[in-house]
C-alpha cells in the first residue's frame, strides 16, 4: 500500500515487501488449515536480519530503533503475511539488554541476533492471575546455585518454537513483601534442556494459527546465573519492555488495517451489483473511508509513541493508547472488509476471514482494551483506580 | 381491563379527535406561546377539558371517562406529535386526587391544578420530606411544570397529598425559563395553608411517566416524518438528498429506535391496563420511558443534523422538537434513572445501585 506509507523507513518497507511477495496468500492459507508454524517465512526474515533490528551493533544486531521495527512489522501485515509468529523475537530480548549482566548479554544477544537462538516465548500470564500479574503463583525457590521452579503459565505463545523463555516467577511469597510487585524475578529458561526435565509444553488450539501454549513447571531447575538483574525486582524489568511490545503490535494492527482497506477497495471497485461497482454506493464506500481515517489517526499515535520511545522519554500512555487505537482501527477495517465482500468474505480463498480472525486477537492481547482505559483514566487523567 | 377491538377503535377515535387541537403539520401555535407568561394557552387547555381529556383516566363516578392507559397513551402520542405546550399530563395527574368542588372545576377547565412532588433532583420517586402541621405546609419542591399558569398545586408530604393555592401566603415560586420556552418552578412552602386531599398523588406517577413516554414517542415519530419529507425535496449536486444512501441509512437507524420505543410504550400501556403486580407494571413503565427519552433525543438531534445549516436556525421548526425533547426527556425520571429502576425491579438487589450513563447520540 505505497500510496499511504508514512515516508519513514521507505527502503526497509520496500525490501520487506519484496520478501513478503515470496510468501503469497496460498502459503498462509495452508498453514492456517494445519495450524502449522511459518518456519520458512520466519527463516527468511531472520536471514534478512529483520528480527535483530533492536539489538545494538556491538551485540551483533543492526541497532535500528523501534520505528524501524514498527515499519517492518507493519509492512509484513499490510502485505497479508503474519508477523505474530516471530514478532516477540524482536522485543523480548530487550529485558536482557536493559537489565541483564554483561556476561548474559555477550552470551545470548549475538546468537539471538543471528537467529541461532530464538527467544520469543514470554512466561507471564497464569490461569489464575491474568492481567493481575503481581498475583502470579509460579514460584522459584533458591537452592544453592540453582532455582527450583514450580507452577504453570498459559497463553505462552511460540513456546514450541523458541529455544529460550523469559520467565516471571515469585521468589518471595506475596505475604512476605511490603509491595505486592516486589519479590518477583525474571529468569532466562533454556527450554532445550528443561523440556522433559520438569518442563512440559501443551499447545492450545485457537480460532487462528497462533502457536500458543500452556506451560507446566514441575521442579524445573534453572541455574542461578540465569537470573536477570536483582532477585525480587523483576516486575519492573518486565514493565519497561512492555512499551516496545505495545508499539510494535500497534504497528502490526496498522498494517492489518491497511491490508483490509486495500482488499476492500479492490473488491468494491471490481464487484458489480445492480449494474455498477458496489464501491459506488455510499453505504459501501463510507464505512471503508471511515475505517481508513481511523487507521491514519492510529498510525500517527504509533509514530508519536515510537518517537518518544526512541528519544528515551516516558511513553507508557502513548504506547498503550497507540495499541488500543490501532487495534480498534484494524478491527473496524476487518469488519468493514468482511461486510464489503458479502458472502465471499466468508470463503477461505479470499483470505478475509483468516485475517479477520487473526486481527481480532489484538482486542485482547497483549493487553486488553479495558486495562488500557483503566491505565489512561488512572495514570493520565488522575481518576481514582477502578479495579 | 382487557384490550378489546372496541377499545382499540376508541383509541383510534381519540387520536382523530386530537387532530383538531394537536395539528402535527403546523406547530405555529407552539412557536407563538414560547417564552410567554404561562407558556401555554389556557383556553386551549379548557377545550381539552371539554373533550374529556383531563378526566380520561378518572372513573365515570368521579366525572371522568374511565378509560385506560392504552387510550391515554394514544392521546399523549398525538399531543407529542404536535408538541403542544399545554400541561395536560401533569394536570391529569393532579386531578386524580382532587376533592370537590375543585375536581369538577378542574375537569371543566375553570381551575388549573398542577402537581408538585419531586424534592431530589436525581430521584422523582424519593419519599417527600415536606411536612404539614396544623394545616400549614413547609418544604421545597423541584421541577414543577408551568407554575405561573397554575391556580393551585397538589403537593406531596409526609402526611399525604395537600392542595395549596398558588396565591397562598408562605408560598414562593422561583421560575426558570426552559429550552422549549416553557418554564419550570421551584416551590418553597413556609407554613403555607394547605387542605388535605383524599388520594395519594404518588399513586399516579407511573401513569404520568408513561404518558410522557408516549408524548416523546409521538414527538420522535413526527420529527422523523418531517425530516424524511425534507430529504425528499432538498436538492444538492442536482439530486434530492434523500437519494444519498448515507442519509437513507441514517433515517432507517432512527426509525428503528422510534419503533423500539413504540413497542415498549404500547406494551407498557397494555401491562398497565392489565391486573399485574406493581413491580411488573413499574418495570414496564421504566422500560418505556428510558427508550422513549433516548429515542426522542436521538431522533430530534439527528433531525437537526439532517436538515443541515437551516436546522440550526430558530426559524426552522425542527429545533422546536429538539428543545421540547430536551425538556421532557428527564421529566418523571430520565433514561439513566429508569434503566437503573428497571434493573432493580427486574434483577433485584444484585443490580447496580447507581444509574448508568444515559445513552444519547
Amino acid at each position: 500500500m505505497t500510496a499511504h506509507d508514512s515516508g519513514l523507513h521507505d527502503s526497509i518497507r520496500e525490501e520487506v515487501r519484496k520478501l513478503c511477495a515470496r510468501f503469497p496468500a496460498d502459503y498462509w492459507r495452508k498453514l492456517d488449515e494445519a495450524r502449522a508454524y511459518p518456519t520458512d517465512f520466519v527463516r527468511a526474515l531472520t536471514e534478512a536480519g529483520y528480527l535483530s533490528v533492536l539489538i545494538p551493533e556491538e551485540y551483533g544486531g543492526t541497532g535500528l530503533g523501534v520505528s524501524a521495527a514498527a515499519a517492518i512489522l507493519e509492512t509484513i501485515q499490510a502485505e497479508g503475511c503474519n508477523g505474530a509468529a516471530c514478532h516477540a523475537q524482536l522485543y523480548i530480548m530487550g529485558t536482557i539488554l536493559r537489565h541483564g549482566s554483561e556476561a548474559q548479554k555477550r552470551r545470548y544477544l549475538p546468537k539471538i541476533a543471528t537467529g541461532e537462538l530464538r527467544l520469543q516465548a514470554f512466561g507471564v500470564t497464569e490461569p489464575t492471575s491474568g492481567t493481575d500479574t503481581s498475583s502470579l503463583r509460579t514460584f522459584a525457590r533458591r537452592d544453592g546455585d540453582r532455582y527450583i521452579v514450580n507452577g504453570q503459565k498459559i497463553w505462552t505463545s511460540r513456546a514450541e518454537h523458541s529455544d529460550l523463555m523469559l520467565l516471571l516467577a515469585r521468589t518471595t511469597p506475596r505475604d512476605q513483601v511490603t509491595k505486592k510487585t516486589d519479590g518477583i524475578s525474571v529468569f532466562i529458561v533454556d527450554m532445550r534442556t528443561a523440556l522433559g526435565n520438569g518442563l512440559t509444553i501443551r499447545p492450545i488450539r485457537t480460532m487462528m494459527n497462533h502457536s500458543t501454549c500452556e506451560v507446566f513447571f514441575d521442579n524445573m531447575e534453572v541455574p542461578a546465573e540465569n537470573l536477570v538483574g536483582e532477585e525480587g525486582k523483576g516486575f519492573r524489568y518486565i514493565l519497561s519492555g512492555m512499551n516496545a511490545e505495545r508499539i510494535l503490535i500497534a504497528a502490526e494492527c496498522v498494517g492489518d488495517a491497511k491490508w483490509f482497506t486495500d482488499t476492500s477497495v479492490k473488491y468494491a471497485r471490481e464487484r458489480q451489483v445492480f449494474g455498477k461497482p458496489i464501491g459506488g454506493n455510499q453505504g459501501i464506500q463510507f464505512p471503508i473511508a471511515k475505517a481508513y481515517a481511523a487507521m491514519r489517526a492510529a498510525e500517527l499515535m504509533v509514530h508519536d509513541a515510537a518517537r518518544r520511545y526512541e528519544a528515551g522519554l516516558d511513553c507508557g500512555a502513548e504506547a498503550n493508547m497507540a495499541k488500543m487505537l490501532a487495534a480498534d482501527a484494524s478491527w473496524e477495517a476487518a469488519n468493514v472488509c468482511l461486510q464489503t465482500h458479502g458472502g465471499f468474505g466468508f470463503a477461505e480463498e479470499y483470505d478475509v476471514e483468516r485475517k479477520f480472525r487473526e486481527t481480532r486477537l489484538y482486542q485482547v492481547a497483549p493487553i486488553s482494551t479495558n486495562l488500557i482505559l483503566a491505565y489512561v483514566a488512572e495514570h493520565v487523567l488522575g481518576l481514582p483506580r477502578s479495579y | 381491563m382487557t384490550i378489546t377491538a372496541e377499545r382499540l377503535e376508541g383509541a383510534r377515535m381519540i387520536r382523530e379527535s386530537a387532530a383538531g387541537i394537536a395539528d402535527r403539520g403546523d406547530v405555529g401555535r407552539t412557536r407563538k406561546l414560547r417564552f410567554s407568561e404561562t407558556g401555554f394557552d389556557r383556553q386551549i387547555l379548557k377545550e381539552m377539558c371539554d373533550l374529556g381529556w383531563l378526566g380520561l383516566r378518572l372513573p365515570e363516578s368521579d366525572g371522568g371517562s374511565g378509560l385506560g392507559m392504552v387510550e391515554m397513551c394514544a392521546l399523549a402520542e398525538e399531543l407529542g406529535a404536535a408538541i403542544v405546550p399545554e400541561p395536560l399530563i401533569p394536570a391529569a395527574l393532579a386531578v386524580r386526587v382532587l376533592a370537590e368542588p375543585e375536581r369538577t372545576a378542574a375537569l371543566e377547565g375553570r381551575l388549573v391544578v398542577l402537581p408538585a412532588f419531586q424534592e431530589q433532583a436525581a430521584d422523582p420517586d424519593a419519599a417527600p420530606a415536606t411536612s404539614v402541621q396544623q394545616g400549614r405546609i413547609s418544604g421545597r419542591k423541584l421541577f414543577v411544570p408551568s407554575p405561573r399558569g397554575a391556580d393551585a398545586f397538589v403537593v406531596t408530604s409526609r402526611e399525604g397529598s395537600f392542595l395549596v393555592r398558588s396565591d397562598a401566603p408562605g408560598l414562593v415560586i422561583e421560575a426558570v425559563t426552559m429550552q422549549d420556552g416553557s418554564h419550570s418552578g421551584t416551590l418553597v412552602f413556609n407554613d403555607a395553608p394547605a387542605e388535605k386531599l383524599p388520594g395519594r398523588l404518588e399513586d399516579g406517577l407511573d401513569d404520568a411517566c408513561l404518558a410522557t413516554a408516549a408524548y416523546l414517542l409521538g414527538l420522535a415519530d413526527a420529527v422523523l416524518e418531517r425530516t424524511v419529507a425534507y430529504l425528499k425535496v432538498r436538492k444538492q449536486f442536482g439530486a434530492v438528498i434523500g437519494t444519498f444512501q448515507a442519509l437513507q441509512h441514517r433515517c432507517v437507524d432512527l426509525k428503528l429506535q422510534a419503533v423500539l420505543a413504540r413497542v415498549s410504550v404500547e406494551d407498557a400501556a397494555r401491562i398497565a391496563d392489565t391486573n399485574v403486580g406493581i413491580d411488573e407494571r413499574r418495570a414496564a413503565v421504566s422500560r418505556a420511558k428510558a427508550r422513549a427519552s433516548d429515542a426522542a433525543l436521538l431522533v430530534a438531534r439527528q433531525a437537526v443534523q439532517l436538515h443541515g445549516g437551516i436546522g440550526f436556525t430558530d426559524e426552522c421548526d425542527i429545533g422546536l422538537y429538539l428543545r421540547k425533547a430536551m425538556v421532557l426527556a428527564p421529566a418523571f425520571g430520565g433514561s439513566a434513572f429508569h434503566r437503573a429502576r428497571f434493573a432493580a425491579l427486574t434483577f433485584g438487589d444484585s443490580a447496580e445501585a447507581s444509574p448508568a450513563p444515559a445513552r444519547t447520540a
